[in-house]
């Protein structure tokens, strides 16, 4: 009965429209009130300590290292690096569109801020080149989605923070499916170009391209730092010094240094970011993460709620009695998180559905690393499905199209988001073998 | 209306800003001396987390006015006009209801810590002052709850980010 009042009011009140935070902390307040009834000063207590975890505290820092470094005017030094690399090839500004999103994925835990971002310059310039709208906003918004599987992201730490799954070993993780879904674009992008009479760039010589490596290098050495800071070196000894290996940042040290080095990068190489700059880079960042955190205390209230219930463990049970096997278990894992995906965004799917879908998982032996990535690429093909994909969103905003027209031109792209999801899913090897070499 | 959107917005944004940059000073402070002078302060993880914590609720309250609170709308767009201004209705008085549980919870568990005078042993601070972010940002999203209704009367709708910019939320 408990179940019911709890689900119930959560239902009414997203049907409502009512944020999801207030949906699910709100259920829980109705249902303790009727049934089992909390101490508010408990309830206090619990909203703070919700979110008082080291860890949680790496996602506003990536977000304003991402929002600090796009003020400090790197975007345009990646894109122009990225063109004198691929542009003068057939469908080159797509290939540097998908190339600048894999760059900027690298800096960015966010797909809409990547679409945002990169699409404000490369779109423009797309057509100007004689791509059609449809092949340009494509390209854009659904490469974007990479911003959440290369690391650093949001997702994955939310997702590591309330698993408690290595955040590390997830961020490791989300590189070579990163890179594999940043070639299948790149391939999507050569295919669909061959049917359109774009005007090809001149190829770009060796000193002009290192020119342009010189100057986004700073920029491409972040990501360098962040996998580094949070992985460490392996051990070594080399004439009198010696090394003892292991990670030199916890993935929060790393974000905060993050935001130091796009500091450091954007006053002092750049030039280009100033106090008020950073100001505005805070109060820009400030109330995304903060709606994350408002969620997440909620979320994780009612996560305790149900944990108390037992449902977690109830659902995993009745899964593993089914003596399902695993392939089909992460089949229907993927069609449950697709259809959640076109009502759901990224961050309440993770916080909502993961304590119950996630111990039945484990039950059923999904390495908790590989499911990870399984659900963070669901959430990527999310971002592009209507009615709630954010990227449409942006993509529409950027181009001036209604959102269908953009989900339509989508859709070629998306084949590839739906092909990594496969291979991801059904080779846990793409995933974990970085992990497994590096520990 | 407009005056005291202005003030809590003003004070929205020199809490974001002052709290953030402080505890990004902190965690600074804290990654050179552990790694550069081998040494640190037993307290500054704890203050770093306290202050991100007490920033990121503060800049809860301004997502609400940005209207950045993640809801579904697939159900109350197809409704008519008249239905869609009375879920409306229902969609921030809900907030503003859960708000003031939270507001009196975090009240009497922050007045429990003062009264026995307990000491964070992470951050070293008084817990008055660590737990007091409950009732201090709650208290400031009742605010804009209520402005947000008094907006609805006037005849406003729900602030909605429409068009996600860069930095949304994933």
């Amino acid at each position: 009965m408990t179940i019911a009042v709890l689900l119930g009011v959560f239902f009414l009140l997203l049907v409502f429209g009512v944020p999801i935070a207030v949906a699910l902390g709100g259920s829980v307040m109705v249902a303790s009130l009727l049934f089992a009834p909390i101490n508010p000063a408990i309830i206090g207590q619990k909203i703070f300590a919700n979110l008082d975890h080291f860890t949680l505290m790496a996602v506003p820092f990536f977000f304003l290292a991402a929002t600090v470094m796009e003020s400090g005017g790197l975007v345009d030094r990646l894109i122009r690096f990225a063109q004198s690399l691929v542009g003068h090839l057939r469908g080159g500004l797509g290939i540097t569109a998908v190339l600048s999103c894999m760059f900027f994925a690298a800096i960015s835990g966010s797909s809409p801020a990547t679409v945002a971002a990169v699409g404000r310059i490369m779109y423009p310039a797309l057509i100007r080149h004689g791509y059609t709208a449809s092949y340009a906003i494509g390209a854009l918004t659904t490469a974007g989605s990479l911003g959440i599987l290369i690391p650093p992201s949001i997702p994955l730490i939310l997702y590591g923070f309330i698993t408690e799954t290595s955040i590390t070993q997830l961020f490791i993780a989300g590189i070579a499916p990163g890179i594999i879904y940043g070639l299948g674009m790149m391939v999507m992008a050569r295919l669909l170009a061959s049917r359109l009479d774009e005007g090809r760039l001149d190829p770009e010589g060796w000193p002009e391209r290192l020119r342009h490596a010189r100057s986004a290098g700073p920029a491409l050495l972040l990501p360098l730092f962040i996998v580094i800071g949070i992985y460490g070196f392996p051990e070594f000894q080399f004439g009198g010094l010696s090394y003892g290996g292991g990670a030199i940042f916890t993935p929060t040290e790393a974000a905060v240094m993050a935001v130091l080095l796009a500091l450091a990068i954007g006053f002092f190489l750049y030039r280009e970011m100033t106090l008020r700059g950073l100001a505005e880079s805070v109060v820009d960042a400030g109330p995304r993460v903060g709606m994350i955190f408002w969620i997440a205390t909620n979320a994780i209230l009612f996560g305790f709620f149900i944990t108390q219930l037992g449902v977690p463990d109830a659902i995993a049970q009745w899964l593993v009695s089914m003596d399902m096997p695993q392939w089909l278990f992460l089949l229907l894992i993927n069609l449950v998180l697709i259809v959640i995906g076109f009502f759901l965004e990224g961050v309440p799917v993770i916080l909502l559905f993961m304590p119950v879908l996630f111990p039945a998982a484990t039950a059923l032996g999904v390495d908790p690393v590989h499911f990870g990535v399984v659900v963070v690429v669901n959430i990527e093909l999310g971002l592009v499905t209507p009615p709630v994909g954010l990227n449409l969103f942006v993509g529409s905003s950027i181009s001036n199209l209604p959102v269908d027209t953009v989900f339509r031109a989508c859709l070629p792209w998306a084949a590839v988001t739906v092909t990594v999801l496969v291979l991801v899913t059904y080779v846990p090897a793409i995933s974990l073998f970085l992990p497994g070499l590096m520990q | 209306m407009a005056a005291t959107d202005r003030i809590l917005a003003a004070i929205e944004t020199v809490g974001m800003i002052v709290l953030t940059l402080s505890a990004l000073a902190i965690g600074i402070m804290q990654v050179v001396l552990r790694y550069v002078f081998n040494t640190g302060f037993p307290w500054s993880e704890g203050v770093f987390v306290t202050l991100t914590i007490w920033a990121m609720l503060l800049a809860g309250s301004r997502a609400a006015r940005d209207g950045l609170h993640v809801r579904v709308t697939v159900v109350v767009r197809y409704l008519p006009a008249r239905a869609q201004r009375l879920t409306e209705l229902v969609s921030l008085v809900a907030p503003l209801a859960l708000c003031c549980v939270f507001f009196y919870g975090g009240v009497l568990y922050t007045h429990f810590v003062f009264r026995m005078g307990i000491v964070s042993p992470e951050s070293y601070l008084p817990e008055w002052l660590v737990y007091g972010s409950v009732p201090v940002c709650m208290g400031a999203f009742i605010a804009r709850y209520l402005l947000l209704i008094f907006a609805w009367f006037s005849g406003a709708g729900v602030p909605s980010a429409q068009v996600p910019e860069a930095g949304d939320t994933l």
